[in-house]
């Protein structure tokens, strides 16, 4: 196994490739992430107001508006038209008219109503606007119901657990790391591994393993791993710092974790590599499996909403159980026994290998099999 | 050769060669019906909730029964220890918290104002607004109830009740993504983003291939041209298939004219097919390609700013961003064919698409012309 470990580095040594791929992504790419979300608070989102009332209550609201934190009143149409138009050209993420005769009708007590319209094509943003126009909205109202002597009986108050300052970019940001560093795993992995493969020089790899199958694969994956392993819990806590966020649970399982999934995801590699023996199907096959796998994963939309084969798909996959791992370590304080059944699903990808030995073992003794592209 | 000669070696190469027709066709297919699956459901409903019941009183089941009934949220469980409750949510098994106080029943008769608690899972974005928006509709419903009975008993017409405790309040009107789905709202922009990756991807391996066989093609402006062709040829077909059968089988709303999303888009085809006849040049074998390019796919999307207002990212990343076709690509996509924008409202999105196709067109010219020097592995 030593002349493979030794093969191995002369050859990551000449491949600039692997250098890349190797080096200086893992640290650049998610460099890059963090960036994105670094910023803390989001700046105003802008809007617009149409003021058909021109009321010393109709400044107030738009005064109000303005002075939301999330909000800026960008413009003021002259009507309806132009206020669609600047929604669509992207100027305003949403419309406020305040009608004509608002401030009388609600000095009569008849509650008028303000029209709020707002851009949920992009959800996201447009969400943030509604929220905090109608928040704003609901605290002018609520200086005059004092006044007229009416409040709600019952109301709710928010409490976001584990988030107090809804700030979900950050929150975002781990996992989306992550899931770069997974791809690349596997990615590297395939690569290592069907490149062999590919250039015929697979006969001088089990050479150097004395012919054997599991040296092979072992003294060629073991560097890898151990260095994926460490450069991803390294990147993973140092993100975390950056993005000043702190560890809720345990930080141990949550790097644990990370080990384990990058076992399986070499695991997955080497299997498609066995199963296709080919370098590019393998890495078009992985790249069905892993590159939609955010998508899967319940980060974004949540598993528990998700339908038919979707469902089922988002609990096979690796990416989505070291997710749910972080997060519930890194965010929620999740006790171990709910964090377990995620770290447990891992461990089979790592064997998953085993399933195609056979086949490794004829595409690497029959040269006849090699140079496929 | 003619132009016409050029376009269709390049077609029948492109078409024949297994590599790359199993991605530019192959894989934009599947990952255009294959990526929306998860969000298929649009709106996250029927997500569990446990209620802490501290009041046990008649009022409080009765806005339990209230809560049940909203379409967002289920009842998981009536519990008395809100520790229990908080525990359940660490575990995943509840999305949120109704906590109902102590003293809630003998509040509302003494018309004292009562607070409900709504707890939520904020470490995931949509569970939290979906969860809280549950509670919070189902808490309205009740109280609004409740100023209707006071009117009642206070021998006043029942008019406007939902607003009498609000003296001032907002009608909601959604602009363009009706049910607020998430499918909606990611989708049109993911197959954007699958066209220009499967097709850099594919581009990019015929570059790398020939240069691999030693092949050295003219670097004329026309064969890059009519070869170009070729893939544009393939890209509008595959739009065709998206807007017309990707958006049937999902029910995708539009409000935008199909021959529009074509005049806006064309730019952003040229600027994908130039962009990857330069990476061709830089690829020395045809996998690297795939390799950068699914790396490269989930910054692209965070780059284009739609996911997170640009406004927000810091100013060297929004720069990067502009580069990628896929950002205006995006961002004119979804204005005109989710948002109904006319051509001109989109504009700026046009223009800046038709900079990126001239700016990539000069770089592939020059990059064919320096030869294959220029190759990282």
């Amino acid at each position: 196994m030593r002349s493979v470990l030794g093969r191995e580095w002369r050859r990551f040594c000449a491949t600039p490739r692997l250098w890349l791929l190797v080096v200086l992504v893992p640290v650049l790419l998610p460099a890059v992430l963090v960036t994105v979300f670094l910023e803390r608070t989001p700046s105003d989102l802008p809007v617009a107001v149409l003021d058909y009332d021109q009321s010393h209550l109709s400044r107030q609201i738009s005064r109000t508006l303005d002075a939301t934190p999330g909000i800026r009143v960008q413009r003021y149409p002259a009507d309806l038209q132009a206020a669609g138009s600047a929604v669509r050209r992207g100027e305003v993420f949403a419309v406020v008219a305040l009608p004509p005769d608002l401030h009388r009708d609600v000095l009569r007590g008849q509650a008028p109503r303000i029209q709020l319209f707002y851009n949920r094509q992009m959800l996201t943003a447009g969400n943030v606007v509604m929220r905090e126009v109608r928040t704003a909205i609901a605290t002018v109202g609520a200086g005059i119901g004092v006044d007229q002597g009416v409040f709600p009986p019952v109301r709710t108050e928010n409490h976001p657990l584990f988030n107090p300052g809804l700030d979900f970019a950050r929150f975002l940001a781990l996992p989306l790391i992550a899931t770069l560093l997974h791809i690349l795993v596997v990615v590297v992995a395939i690569d290592v591994t069907g490149r062999e493969l590919r250039e015929g020089t697979a006969g001088g790899w089990l050479g150097a393993a004395d012919q054997r199958l599991g040296p092979a694969l072992l003294g060629k994956l073991l560097p890898y791993f151990a260095w994926f392993s460490l450069a991803g819990v390294g990147v993973l806590a140092l993100s975390v710092d950056l993005l000043g966020l702190e560890v809720r649970g345990s930080a141990l399982l949550w790097l644990g974790g990370w080990v384990a999934f990058t076992a399986a995801c070499m695991g997955l590699g080497v299997f498609l590599t066995g199963l296709f023996g080919n370098l590019r199907m393998a890495t078009s096959v992985a790249s069905v499996v892993i590159s939609p796998a955010f998508a899967y994963s319940g980060m974004t939309f949540p598993t528990m909403a998700m339908e038919g084969f979707a469902r089922f798909w988002s609990t096979v996959l690796p990416l989505g159980h070291y997710l749910n791992l972080q997060t519930g370590q890194l965010a929620m304080g999740a006790p171990l026994a709910s964090s377990l059944p995620h770290l447990l699903w891992l461990l089979p990808f790592v064997g998953l290998p085993l399933l195609v030995a056979g086949r490794w073992r004829r595409l690497l003794a029959e040269p006849a099999r090699w140079g496929a592209r | 050769m003619s132009a016409w000669r050029i376009f269709l070696d390049e077609l029948r190469a492109a078409l024949t060669d297994r590599g790359v027709v199993i991605i530019i066709l192959g894989g934009s297919i599947l990952y255009a019906l294959f990526y929306p699956l998860p969000y298929q459901a649009q709106v996250a409903t029927g997500l569990p909730v446990v209620v802490v019941d501290q009041d046990a009183s008649a009022s409080s089941r009765e806005l339990i029964r209230r809560a049940a009934a909203v379409e967002e949220i289920r009842i998981i469980g009536v519990i008395a220890e809100p520790r229990e409750a908080e525990a359940l949510v660490r575990e995943m098994r509840a999305a949120g918290i109704l906590q109902i106080p102590p003293d809630f029943e003998r509040d509302i008769l003494r018309r004292q104002p009562v607070q409900v608690g709504a707890f939520g899972n904020a470490a995931f974005m949509v569970l939290y607004s979906q969860v809280v928006t549950g509670m919070v509709n189902a808490v309205q419903s009740f109280s609004a109830d409740i100023v209707r009975q006071r009117q009642l008993e206070e021998g006043r017409a029942d008019l406007f009740a939902d607003t009498l405790a609000e003296p001032l309040a907002a009608d909601l009107h959604e602009l363009f993504n009706p049910d607020g789905g998430y499918a909606n709202y990611v989708v049109p922009a993911v197959l954007i983003l699958i066209l220009q990756q499967t097709f850099l991807i594919g581009i990019g391996m015929m570059g790398a291939g020939r240069r691999e066989q030693g092949l050295r093609r003219p670097a004329r402006l026309i064969d890059l041209l009519a070869s170009g062709a070729a893939y544009l040829l393939l890209l509008v077909l595959l739009l065709g298939f998206y807007l017309l059968v990707v958006y049937e089988v999902f029910g995708f709303p539009r409000y935008g004219r199909v021959i529009e999303v074509y005049w806006l888009l064309l730019p952003f085809f040229l600027a994908v097919i130039f962009l990857g006849q330069a990476l061709g040049q830089l690829f020395r074998s045809r996998e690297t390609a795939m390799q950068v390019m699914m790396l490269l796919s989930l910054p692209a999307i965070f780059l284009a700013g739609f996911a997170w207002p640009s406004e927000i990212m810091p100013a060297p990343l929004v720069w990067l961003g502009q580069l990628i076709p896929s950002t205006p690509g995006i961002d004119g996509f979804i204005r005109v064919y989710q948002m109904g924008a006319s051509l001109d409202e989109a504009r700026p999105a046009q223009i800046h698409l038709w900079l990126l196709a001239g700016a990539y067109l000069a770089l592939a010219w020059g990059t064919a012309r320096i030869g294959p020097r220029a190759a990282v592995s």
